[in-house]
């Protein structure tokens, strides 16, 4: 049997690597490219996007590589409801929680205030014909929600959360990396990535042990050696929201100056997982 | 006349993706796999210099909601 071997040349450089020489591979983009819609890509545009991505994807032979992370945990982890799943047996509080396309099983969700969130089952950039569009997390009203459309596809509905904290957590194998999202130092209601950026702040903090616990058994469990945790704290409580495997990062350096690069790096030098 | 999905309904509309434009005064020097800086031969990421772009994403396909995180 030919082992696999990856090799290539540049202007300046060339390389010629086996399982036996390729120690880590840094894959942080989602399994799928979404815009290849895109009407003004061409033929060749989208050929060399889809082509390229399944090269990525073929990079698997080298089963002995370290991967951040590998395609197949980022594939499974991006699902929604099996993440809120695992973080389940893991020990995390999560919201309660439907994924349905009925609005007749929502209001059983709601607490106090009558609101719901709703929320895509999958990241959504949709082609508006005019313009492109994306779809946040939402806060709806029981009444606005009865009189909406959703059979013609499915949503996730949670109960909401308010008020809370949120919090993103970063992981890099074994290392917890956690800061609040705060304005005018209050937690910001509903999705935070509406807020105008210069009114957001974020700071570093130290996680209870429990959490920050379940932060590394989640992402062992996912088999992920990065991991994007959102969570909120209500009330006292810590809530599980999601966990992104491609998640962003580079900002929290920049903001926090938190080492997150430096621990990503290390790991891929390292070349093993904790 | 039909409703449209709650989800549409919702949807955050933009007027345009934002193009990524090189960092000024840096060539991306592919042998060691980061952007230099031109003047110094240093990382950009490693640089002091308070004009340096802010670290922006890297991933191919624009989730505004992510990609406009602390940018």
């Amino acid at each position: 049997m030919n082992p696999p071997r990856l090799f290539g040349e540049g202007a300046d450089f060339a390389f010629d690597l086996t399982r036996d020489s390729l120690k880590s591979i840094y894959f942080r983009a989602p399994v799928y490219l979404r815009d290849i819609y895109q009407p003004t890509l061409t033929p060749d545009q989208q050929l060399q996007r889809t082509q390229w991505a399944a090269f990525l994807r073929a990079l698997t032979v080298f089963d002995t590589v370290f991967w951040v992370n590998h395609p197949r945990a980022t594939y499974q982890a991006e699902v929604k409801p099996f993440q809120l799943f695992r973080a389940q047996q893991v020990g995390f509080d999560i919201p309660s929680t439907v994924i349905t396309n009925d609005v007749g099983y929502c209001s059983s969700l709601s607490k106090d205030r009558g609101k719901l969130i709703v929320k895509t089952l999958d990241p959504a950039i949709l082609n508006t014909g005019e313009h492109e569009a994306f779809v946040y997390t939402n806060t709806v009203s029981i009444s606005e929600l009865a009189d909406s459309h959703l059979a013609s596809a499915p949503v996730v509905i949670q109960e909401e959360l308010f008020p809370k904290i949120d919090i993103r957590v970063t992981v890099v194998r074994s290392k917890v990396f956690a800061v609040t999202i705060t304005r005018n130092g209050q937690g910001i209601e509903g999705d935070w990535r509406k807020t105008a950026r210069k009114e957001i702040k974020y700071d570093p903090i130290d996680l209870p042990s429990g959490v920050l616990e379940r932060c590394q058994k989640l992402t062992k469990a996912l088999e992920l050696q990065f991991g994007a945790i959102d969570l909120a704290l209500c009330r006292n409580k810590y809530y599980f929201l999601e966990i992104n495997p491609t998640g962003e990062w580079a900002w929290l350096v920049d903001t926090t100056s938190l080492k997150i690069d430096e621990e990503i790096a290390t790991a891929l030098i390292e070349g093993q997982g904790v | 006349m039909d409703k449209s999905h709650l989800l549409i309904t919702k949807a955050n509309t933009y007027s345009g993706r934002q193009e990524l434009e090189d960092p000024e005064g840096c060539f991306y020097d592919s042998a060691r796999g980061a952007w230099i800086v031109a003047q110094t031969d240093e990382f950009l990421v490693k640089s002091l210099d308070a004009d340096r772009p802010r670290p922006i994403t890297k991933k191919h396909d624009l989730e505004t909601g992510e990609d406009l995180k602390g940018s």
